[in-house]
């Protein structure tokens, strides 16, 4: 192989190519979990030097050696490289992870063992890179692998790979425009001319990039045609807070956009004692813009939340509540509707939001632990039926609690209207569109949700295209379809019961997963009652009949609508439900298989990929150098005539194929065209005489042997 | 060897002093007579078919007849006649154009069938029977007989047994442009072939034909040529395909060829080059293919461009 001289254009490319595998370093911490980048950035930094200076193929091997042991002894060994005692550590380690190779063991594979490996690849990368850039001067192949590296890593990882992209376009146009240079000029013979029109044609090039890049970045782009495919694979969970798309269950103040999947989170937010009694009020929201929930109301207070009006029968009761480690709220959660606080804290309900904030001297306050009184109401259905039309609504709650967005969907009030039509109260209106989202069209799901685009709307996804959803889809879409009817409504978030700890019936743990929320339906002379929309949640509100047949029928319709509800999220989601009744709990899938994606093992099968792909791709290449050495002492006719038909073959794989009623002759002639040389034709003449005419030849000459090298170089080349 | 192949060199240069710019037909003309085979002419008259023949026959110092083909040719006009000498009071044998080396036979298809035959008979058997009596050709003997494609009219168009009996159906052609004006040039004072000189002699052309059979054919390139043939049999455009005798033709006009060209070994170029030429007449063509006005080297060409060609061992099938 002729070694081609190294130039300072050489090493700017092959330092540009450095970049471009440093690409492909970058995103394995968020990926893969690897810790140690850097090490592997300085290893394969280590690999291209060695290699560009072309030491002794034995040297290669000796300083790639080096260079991992150095590597794995600042990784995982503390003592010095010098000591004997950790390598002999590391051969024992190596020979523990041979015997996992050969009895297929792969999972069992040790994180070094995969780090040495690693490394080798990284040091067979270097090496394809080096023949890329500077041998061959090609690198459109591997610069478009790297981009759809990236791609991925970023539709399925949570690594941003914006900026990455940006770097790869800028870096692998300017090797693609210098590897085109150098072929240019491989041709050319001017020397003076050459360096005048090389900084002219990098000057423009670098202009264009900036200009390309810079568009690129700029140009308003459309979104994507799909959803994000992260929600179908909940692999590579990562603990680097939440991006666009992947939110985590909890209770967040923010719900200016919902939408989008989640995963489950089982962090424990509290502990409640006493009077347990169905959901935990966070706060209420009131204005809708399409996309989530904002407040908006005046800043007014008092020292109640006063959600029932005074002539609802109420009753007191109190709960203790122990927050969790490293959970801090300024405000208390309280079920029922908010009296006081036993602690010795100022306390203040926001009249529009029911959230009850603390203070000390004004400024946001924290308790971890309080006692809260509330009181609990029974709601009547006869008094709420009567309610026909919203004349006896105060009018702030009017003004408040019936806004939308002024682009809202007109279809979401057309099914409202259907929903209702043979309804004639507010209760019962009420009710039908709770037993519609309770319904079969819609189906509980937390994972592979859409969120709506900047310009859609959240609710009209959910009711018109996706149907599938979590509480925040039901519940808004209860109280927009409501409000589209002029009836108040508002969106309450807060946490469902919680899990009863074991052997205390008066205890509850809630966590993040029992984050929920509900809707709230104003009822004038009752105040503001809660409805429970989402499907495989039950409600354990009290509507309560002043006829007492029909009060013990409706709790049995609950009830059978609960077991069935409860039944359903089991067959939609295989996931163990070790929640309580109505709650669920979806497992992290990822985490009880036996495939640990977390260990980089998956980069191995992406370079063994890429290595097929670029044998293939450079098949006549290396069946040209295997060939050159294979026939290097060819001596007798025999040879040459193996050697001959050996060309014929690779000319096949170079696409120079020979038609079937083409003779040797007139193939040979088209080779010499197409190779513009007339070695073929020569070694043809050869060929033919001692196949056709059965001669012994005088063996291969030297010409001949000559022409054939020749002729296999150019091929290759 | 060499020296033959050096003389045939030198008759292919002399032919081109008279006749400009057909080396193939040359070439192929000597290969002809190298075969011991003989030329169906196919063309319009005045493109030089007979200056050719004159030049090849002078070249290698051969004698000259012709035979003008009319109607009312009778077979004895071709083979000669005994005539009753009444000084001897013997029949005395007076031969006909056949007895010499080079016929030129014009216009063939203009006679009647019977005369037609007493020709083509002669050129199987290389010897003549008249009055009871067989007499030998000449041990040199070379026919080309031309026809005219275009005069159709009056004619006694050959029947494909006798078709096959010619080596070669060639074609001459219009010169170029260029090669029009030379030949313009050459013959504003002289005709060329007046002062054409003989540079070979018959025993060399003898000795030369005898060489030819020692010319290699190697069984790939044999392989090769039946493949060709066979699919002659099969081809959808072909009524009627090449007979082996066919096959035999092909294979004794490579070797002739690669004589000429100065190699002791066929190669499946020559087989390929010389198909063509020895095989468009052998074969009948379809009814549509005829009136399509198809000829018999398209469709052969068109079979060459699909038979694989043997280039190693692994090409051909069966090895002794």
């Amino acid at each position: 192989m002729v070694k081609p001289e190294h130039t300072w254009k050489k090493l700017i490319v092959y330092i540009l190519g450095y970049f471009l595998l440093a690409e492909w370093l970058l995103p394995l911490p968020e990926a893969a979990g690897t810790g140690s980048v850097t090490i592997f950035m300085v290893v394969s930094a280590a690999f291209f030097i060695v290699i560009y200076l072309r030491p002794p193929w034995w040297a290669i091997i000796g300083s790639v050696l080096l260079v991992i042991l150095t590597g794995i002894n600042t990784v995982f060994y503390e003592e010095s490289l010098l000591q004997l005692s950790w390598l002999l550590s590391l051969a024992a380690e190596m020979q523990t992870n041979a015997g996992y190779i050969i009895s297929g063991q792969w999972y069992a594979l040790t994180d070094m063992f995969r780090s040495v490996l690693f490394m080798l690849l990284l040091a067979i990368m270097s090496y394809l890179i080096y023949f890329w850039v500077v041998q061959s001067r090609r690198i459109l192949f591997f610069l478009t692998f790297t981009i759809i590296y990236i791609g991925v890593m970023d539709t399925f990882f949570e690594y941003d790979g914006m900026f990455a992209i940006i770097r790869t376009f800028v870096i692998g146009f300017l090797l693609l425009g210098l590897l085109q240079w150098e072929r240019i000029v491989s041709r050319a013979a001017d020397r003076q001319a050459q360096r005048k029109v090389f900084i002219r044609w990098t000057l423009i090039m670098a202009v264009f990039l900036i200009i390309a890049g810079g568009v690129g970045v700029l140009a308003p782009k459309s979104e994507p045609r799909w959803p994000d495919p992260v929600p179908f694979l909940t692999w590579g969970e990562s603990s680097t807070g939440s991006s666009q798309g992947v939110q985590k269950i909890g209770y967040d103040s923010t719900d200016e956009r919902l939408g989008g999947g989640f995963q489950m989170n089982d962090m424990p937010v509290f502990t409640a004692s006493g009077d347990i009694n169905g959901y935990w009020r966070g706060e209420a929201k009131n204005v809708y813009t399409g996309l989530g929930w904002e407040i908006e109301s005046p800043d007014e207070t008092s020292s109640e939340a006063g959600l029932y009006h005074e002539s609802i029968e109420t009753e007191e009761k109190e709960v203790n509540i122990e927050m969790a480690e490293t959970q801090e709220f300024d405000f208390a959660f309280y079920p029922g509707s908010f009296l006081s606080i036993e602690e010795d804290i100022e306390t203040s309900v926001d009249t529009w939001t029911t959230q009850a904030e603390f203070e000390t001297g004004g400024d946001p306050a924290s308790l971890t632990n309080y006692t809260v009184a509330y009181a609990t109401a029974d709601f009547p259905v006869e008094q709420m039926s009567a309610v026909t039309d919203n004349s006896e609504d105060p009018e702030e709650v009017t003004e408040y609690f019936t806004q939308l967005p002024d682009d809202l969907p007109g279809e979401i009030q057309e099914l409202a209207e259907d929903l209702t039509e043979e309804e004639d109260n507010r209760y019962a209106k009420a009710r039908a569109v709770e037993r519609y989202l309770r319904g079969p069209d819609f189906s509980y799901q937390t994972t592979n949700i859409p969120a709506p685009s900047e310009d859609g709307d959240y609710v009209s996804q959910f009711l018109f295209e996706s149907r599938t959803g979590y509480c925040d889809n039901y519940s808004t879409s209860m109280a927009v379809l409501l409000r589209t009817l002029d009836i108040p409504t508002r969106w309450v978030k807060g946490f469902t019961e919680g899990d009863q700890a074991p052997g205390n019936e008066n205890q509850v743990e809630v966590t993040n997963e029992n984050a929920h929320s509900w809707v709230e339906v104003y009822f004038p002379e009752v105040g503001w009652v809660p409805f429970e929309p989402t499907k495989g949640f039950s409600s354990e509100f009290n509507y309560t009949y002043e006829n007492n047949e029909a009060s013990e029928e409706a709790p049995e319709i609950e009830e059978e609508e609960a077991e069935e509800e409860e039944a359903a999220p089991e067959e939609e989601e295989a996931a163990p439900e070790t929640g309580e009744e109505g709650e669920e709990e979806q497992a992290d899938t990822s985490g009880g298989g036996g495939i640990d994606w977390r260990l980089p093992l998956w980069p191995f099968f992406a370079v063994i990929v890429i290595l097929l792909g670029a044998g293939w791709l450079f098949r006549k290449k290396l069946r040209a150098s295997y060939l050159l050495f294979k026939y290097r002492h060819m001596h007798s006719d025999p040879e040459f005539q193996s050697a001959y038909q050996a060309l014929i073959r690779l000319l096949h794989t170079a696409r120079v194929k020979r038609a079937n009623g083409e003779t040797l002759r007139e193939f040979a002639l088209r080779v010499n065209d197409v190779y513009g040389s007339s070695d073929m034709e020569r070694l043809t003449e050869k060929y033919e005489r001692l196949y056709y005419g059965r001669k012994n030849g005088d063996g291969a000459e030297p010409e001949t042997v000559a022409a054939w090298k020749r002729l296999v170089k150019k091929i290759r080349s | 060897m060499v020296n033959e192949r050096e003389a045939l060199q030198r008759v292919i240069e002399n032919v081109q002093q008279v006749v400009v710019g057909k080396k193939a037909e040359i070439e192929l003309s000597l290969t002809a007579l190298l075969a011991r085979g003989h030329i169906l002419l196919e063309d319009v008259p005045g493109v030089g078919k007979t200056m050719m023949v004159r030049a090849i026959a002078k070249s290698i110092g051969a004698s000259f007849k012709r035979i003008q083909f009319t109607p009312d040719l009778l077979p004895s006009d071709v083979t000669g006649v005994s005539i009753y000498n009444q000084r001897t009071m013997e029949f005395e044998f007076r031969p006909g154009p056949l007895m010499g080396n080079v016929l030129l036979a014009d216009e063939i298809n203009r006679t009647s069938p019977k005369t037609q035959s007493a020709l083509l008979e002669a050129l199987e058997e290389k010897s003549v029977t008249v009055d009871g009596e067989t007499r030998s050709l000449e041990r040199l003997f070379f026919v080309m007989a031309t026809q005219n494609p275009v005069e159709y009219g009056g004619t006694y168009p050959l029947p494909e047994a006798q078709l096959d009996r010619f080596l070669f159906k060639l074609r001459l052609g219009y010169p170029t442009e260029e090669q029009e004006i030379e030949v313009l040039e050459r013959v504003e004072f002289t005709h060329p072939i007046d002062e054409l000189s003989s540079v070979m002699s018959l025993e060399d052309v003898l000795k030369a034909q005898e060489l030819v059979k020692n010319v290699h054919v190697d069984h790939s390139v044999k392989q090769y040529i039946v493949s060709i043939v066979r699919e002659s049999r099969n081809h959808r455009d072909i009524y009627l395909g090449v007979s082996p005798r066919g096959s035999i033709a092909l294979m004794k006009v490579s070797q002739a060829y690669a004589f000429v060209r100065g190699r002791d070994y066929v190669t499946p170029d020559d087989v390929k080059y010389l198909a063509p030429f020895v095989m468009g007449h052998r074969l009948t063509l379809q009814t549509d293919q005829q009136m399509a006005d198809k000829d018999g080297e398209t469709v052969v060409r068109d079979i060459l461009s699909s038979v694989r060609v043997p280039a190693s061992d692994s090409d051909s099938a069966v090895r002794p």
